[in-house]
């Protein structure tokens, strides 16, 4: 009995950290769909991308801070560009946006197996070892990714509810129009989603990198966990994000840890369908045009 | 006998607030009944819950003495009751010509061809030369006629007419009234929710005023013009708003 | 009367235009037999199958799809199934990959009687991803990771050699015109003007009478059958099959295929499938060099002629008409 419980809390545990990293992929994803409208499907490749350049930077330095510092700007970068590039032109039409973004998942894909190949890497976690409180092995890593994502989560949070930058961001999530009439810089505020939204999901790929294998393929599977939880917390909606992420991870690790990895997948995509079958605007959040 | 549309203490709630309600109502074929209030008084609401596009919070609504609340939308129009819409009145992506041929189609008619469109066409006094045009590039006025066209080829029992008159100059709301004249003639009752009380009310046979998502007062134009509580409502203080 | 009456030859045009298309086709290995251009044309051909039931969709009901390639997938392995658990001829499985795919296609329709635009997107995707993981994990059904093989053996079909390459690309050949042949009638049936009016107004459709949601599941419905008739041709064109080949990027390469046509026309799909299936081989392009180029390709179409290549020849044939002097009316 005591062993049941002991394994539970260990896979339960297992799945907060990878959690964590969702909610991360989810709070850009909405970020990017308050303000703009705009479904960015290559946020998956973003992560991916976000954990290949940590992986460079990790085996090139031996230092988990430095492969965090590259893989942040890189990928704020490129946020910057794709939306001053491509998205800028699509923000009338929210549809043409999401396609377009299916372009840059091709785009995405089809670079990283040019520099990196098509193969899978693994990589040795940064920080070794663990600690055991009542048989339940807790290892460093895995408290420490909880810890960065946990921070990130936080700061997102309070510059959005208590900064004015993040009023501004509020306020053109709720009216658009209004908010350029109130002089604020509304094409500004949507460049800097797409460049948070994009580092948050570098962020995530560094943390990715230190727990599992990484291959230029792996952008969809993030890519729904992230849309699951943004759907399920509600499009717009950071706190939700960040509860419906941390709940997917358990749900997730429990499925693994009990039926078998195999079919995690489709567990996660097919909670996805009924969840949106049962709410269709997604759990916490009422219509379409959730605000964050 | 029966009116051919009844509501019974009809209400809809948003998010617990009453939007509509309780509301008893009747129209019948071959008569114009007009639904006068101010801005917000849940004119629309009411459209929408009697057509079938908003489920009520409470109440019937009866067609030919049947209880049809349970009755999609799409089967509301096969049993007789067409509307229209205040804004998106017409398919505008699609020729004139198609936008017709699918009201036609729905109607059952075998030969959807140029005369027939035509023929609906005329009906609302719409010149031919727009049949070839994309129905997005017709004007304001040119849209809503195209969009009563559409409703009225079904050859409804009646028809529920979202504000004919907004947006229109004087030459389209002309137009609008004289096919609104047409409609009695041919056994087509109307219920039309407007704004624009003066162009309204000379075609009504009644008129019904509601306030707050209630009904004030019923009656004939004339009657309606006389009364003071709805003088209060309507005209009380500022001139009324247009929609939107 | 001023609507001036349609000549009979511009009423026959785009029959006439599949026919061309098709006779065209028909002549390919009189003009190149090489077996490889056979390959590719015979690839091009199902895409192109598949590709016009997603333009179909897509153009006239204004549904997009991105669970298309995972029908298309299922369309495969229902007949890699039939002939290696139940023995069944290309004859005979032909209905059956048809039919499954029919279904999954109103299944992946479902959940559009409850939710729309993004949401709607989002959840064929999603679809789409759980179909690829049954497809690699229900190892004894579908072979996982390694897939099924089958080959046609001495079968034929209309007197055609299924294993010979040009006798196979004969018959991919009339499948191809026989459905662009049944999606132009559609087109132009009553059907095909209520679809369009559910695509450009659901709520005025439903004012006039229209069952809107059963129509968008009938729709979804005739695009899973036409990809799933494309992949049992595409299992019988590259005999072995894994589920790597129907992942979320095939359904993307779809997408493209229809916007680089145009999905407002019936010939789109087909013209952008051989564009995306012999551009590449004919610039040289590695498989992963054309991807990124079609994924700017695709980025660059969206933005600048969202309605395809044959719009422009649509444009310019507006602009020629608009130069000449009005005639009559």
């Amino acid at each position: 009995m005591e062993e049941q419980l002991t394994l539970f809390v260990q896979y339960a545990l297992n799945g907060i950290a990878m959690g964590a990293v969702y909610a991360m992929i989810a709070a850009g994803i909405t970020l990017v769909y308050g303000l703009s409208r705009i479904i960015h499907f290559a946020v998956g490749e973003l992560v991916m991308f976000g954990a290949f350049i940590a992986l460079m930077v990790w085996e090139a330095t031996g230092s988990f801070s430095w492969a965090l510092a590259a893989a942040i700007p890189a990928l704020a970068i490129i946020g910057l560009i794709t939306e001053r590039v491509v998205f800028r032109f699509t923000l009338k039409e929210p549809l043409t946006g999401f396609i377009v973004s299916l372009g840059l998942i091709l785009v995405f894909q089809g670079t990283a197996v040019e520099i990196w190949s098509p193969n899978p890497k693994y990589s040795q976690p940064p920080l070794h070892g663990s600690w055991d409180f009542f048989d339940i092995l807790v290892r460093k890593q895995s408290m420490l990714n909880l810890a960065i994502a946990a921070v990130v989560l936080a700061v997102c949070y309070v510059v959005l509810k208590k900064t004015t930058a993040g009023k501004s961001v509020r306020a053109v999530s709720d009216d658009p129009d209004a908010s350029a009439l109130m002089g604020i810089p509304v094409k500004k505020v949507i460049m800097a989603t797409f460049i948070v939204g994009s580092a948050l999901a570098g962020i995530a790929g560094c943390i990715i990198m230190t727990v599992g294998f990484i291959s230029p393929f792996i952008g969809a599977v993030y890519l729904l966990r992230g849309f699951a939880v943004a759907l399920i917390g509600g499009l717009g909606n950071i706190q939700g994000a960040a509860i419906a992420g941390i709940g997917l991870g358990i749900a997730e690790s429990l499925a693994a840890g009990y039926v078998g990895p195999g079919w995690t997948d489709a567990y996660v995509f097919g909670t996805v369908v009924l969840v949106l079958l049962w709410r269709p605007t997604g759990l916490a959040g009422g219509a379409e045009g959730a605000r964050i | 006998m029966n009116p051919l549309l009844r509501t019974h203490m009809l209400s809809k709630h948003f998010a617990g607030i009453r939007a509509v309600g309780p509301v008893d109502f009747t129209a019948t074929s071959g008569e114009i009944v007009g639904i006068i209030g101010p801005n917000g008084c849940g004119k629309t609401t009411f459209f929408n819950v009697v057509s079938g596009f908003m489920k009520p919070t409470a109440g019937q609504v009866f067609w030919e003495g049947e209880d049809i609340v349970s009755v999609p939308a799409h089967r509301r129009a096969r049993l007789g009751m067409v509307r229209t819409f205040q804004e998106r009145m017409v398919f505008p992506g699609t020729s004139v010509r198609e936008n017709l041929q699918t009201a036609l189609i729905q109607h059952g008619v075998d030969d959807i061809g140029d005369e027939a469109v035509t023929a609906a066409l005329d009906y609302v006094g719409l010149p031919h030369q727009v049949i070839d045009q994309l129905a997005g590039n017709l004007s304001w006025g040119e849209c809503r006629l195209l969009g009563m066209a559409l409703g009225l080829v079904l050859k409804p029992k009646i028809v529920l007419l979202d504000e004919p008159f907004a947006g229109l100059n004087r030459v389209g709301a002309e137009r609008v009234t004289s096919t609104l004249r047409r409609l009695r003639g041919d056994g087509i009752g109307a219920v039309i929710v407007e704004h624009e009380m003066d162009l309204l009310l000379p075609l009504c046979d009644r008129v019904v005023v509601l306030a707050n998502g209630e009904i004030l007062a019923e009656g004939t134009s004339k009657e309606i013009l006389q009364r003071d509580d709805v003088r209060a409502v309507y005209f009380g203080g500022d001139p009324v708003a247009r929609d939107q | 009367m001023t609507g001036v009456a349609r000549s009979p030859l511009r009423a026959a045009g785009p029959y006439g235009g599949v026919l061309l298309l098709g006779l065209l086709a028909y002549l390919l290995p009189q003009v190149s037999s090489s077996s490889f251009v056979l390959s590719l044309a015979t690839t091009a051909l199902i895409y192109a199958i598949a590709a016009s039931g997603l333009g179909f969709l897509w153009g006239q009901s204004g549904q997009l799809s991105l669970a298309h390639a995972a029908v298309f997938g299922i369309g495969a392995y229902t007949a890699a199934i039939c002939a290696k658990q139940f023995g069944l001829t290309f004859a005979a499985s032909l209905p059956i990959s048809t039919g499954v795919g029919l279904v999954a296609g109103a299944l992946v329709a479902l959940p559009s009687l409850r939710t729309s635009g993004h949401y709607f997107v989002i959840l064929t995707f999603a679809v789409g991803e759980v179909i690829s993981v049954v497809e690699m994990r229900w190892e004894s059904l579908t072979g996982g990771v390694n897939g099924i093989t089958t080959l046609p053996g001495a079968q034929t079909l209309f007197g055609l050699r299924l294993a010979g390459r040009a006798d196979y690309y004969t018959v991919v050949v009339i499948f191809a015109v026989v459905v662009l042949l049944v999606l132009c009638l559609l087109m132009r049936s009553r059907w095909g003007i209520l679809l369009r009016s559910m695509r450009e107004n659901p709520d005025l459709s439903t004012s006039l009478g229209i069952n809107v949601p059963i129509n968008r599941v009938i729709a979804f419905a005739l695009s899973g059958a036409i990809a799933g008739l494309a992949g049992q041709l595409y299992l019988y064109h590259v005999k072995s099959i894994a589920p790597e080949a129907f992942m979320s990027n095939l359904s993307i390469a779809f997408l493209l295929v229809v916007l680089l046509g145009g999905k407002n026309h019936l010939l789109g799909p087909a013209v952008g499938a051989f564009i995306y299936v012999f551009l590449p081989e004919y610039i040289g392009l590695s498989p992963v060099r054309s991807q990124i180029a079609f994924g700017v390709i695709l980025v660059i179409m969206i933005l600048t002629a969202p309605d395809g290549a044959l719009s422009l020849i649509g444009r310019l044939r507006e602009r020629l008409r608009a130069r000449r002097p009005e005639g009559g009316a």
